[in-house]
């Protein structure tokens, strides 16, 4: 008896989400600056690219079909309710303790975190986009280049724009120690 | 310019550091395929024991169909119908000819 072909995406999920899971991540990171939603979109993608895999669906670029779909569903969680009302009241929200106390020594560097996310929500999606590349992924600029499809000429010059920006920014905010 | 060039240095490490404190660590194990590989698989041992099992049924319900052909012999074809016996309880209708009447 002759077998079956093995369908790629179903043989090969858990390599496709090795290489490809922390781009998919940044991807939305980069949009929301929101670690959590950015975790939950790149599940969703990939149980999207599974379903697809299970129902004898073939994708000839895995790559391209996840940071597609990952893009659409950022772009959807914009309007999702979830995102306007959470899913309990504030009050009820700040009562929540984290499982972790954290110690005195954190605070300091969450106080510089909060402050960076909040220059890196100002800075183009674009310049956000790149910076998310180069530091969380460490993408060298021809990798940012091939990942965004534009030249690594451009990237250089928007990093370091984009670099020179956020470090302006943030010596006005008063960032004095960057740990 | 060395001020500057501290500055960049800087700015690196932060943007570094803040991105690593984002990303989990360790990243998350692919849950899909951890879940496929928890399902019970029969085994091949299993497989093949079911399948001989149903070969060997039809079989011996092949073998059995020849031995009881074999001992009840099959009438040749022309004799059907004619043993006058057959006919016992069946209703005669009027002006139809009962089958070996005229034997």
């Amino acid at each position: 008896m002759k077998s079956r072909p093995k369908n790629p995406l179903a043989t090969d999920f858990d390599a496709i989400y090795q290489r490809h899971s922390r781009e998919v991540w940044a991807l939305v990171y980069a949009r929301w600056l929101n670690a959590d939603v950015a975790q939950d979109i790149m599940q969703e993608a990939f149980l999207r690219l599974w379903k697809q895999g299970q129902s004898g669906g073939v994708i000839q670029n895995p790559r391209a079909w996840l940071l597609r779909v990952a893009r659409n569903l950022a772009e959807d969680y914009a309007k999702s309710s979830f995102r306007r009302n959470g899913t309990q009241a504030p009050q009820t929200m700040n009562g929540v303790r984290s499982r972790d106390l954290a110690p005195l020594d954190r605070m300091g560097r969450d106080e510089t975190f909060k402050q960076v996310r909040e220059e890196l929500d100002r800075l183009a999606p674009a310049d956000r986009e790149i910076l998310t590349l180069r530091y969380a992924l460490d993408y060298s600029a021809t990798d940012i280049a091939e990942f965004l499809e534009i030249n690594a000429t451009a990237v250089h010059m928007r990093l370091s724009r984009a670099r020179q920006r956020l470090a302006e920014r943030l010596t006005e905010q008063g960032v004095k120690e960057l740990p | 310019m060395n001020e500057k060039r501290i500055k960049n240095a800087g700015i690196d490490g932060l943007l570094s550091n803040y991105f690593q404190a984002q990303m989990s660590n360790p990243w998350p194990a692919c849950q899909a395929t951890a879940a496929v590989a928890e399902l019970p698989r029969r085994s091949t041992r299993w497989l093949t024991f079911s399948r001989f099992a149903v070969a060997a049924s039809v079989g011996l319900l092949l073998v059995g169909y020849l031995a009881l052909a074999g001992f009840f012999p099959r009438e040749p074809a022309g004799k059907i119908n004619q043993d006058p016996l057959r006919n016992i309880g069946s209703k005669q209708v009027p002006g139809v000819p009962q089958p070996g009447a005229n034997r």
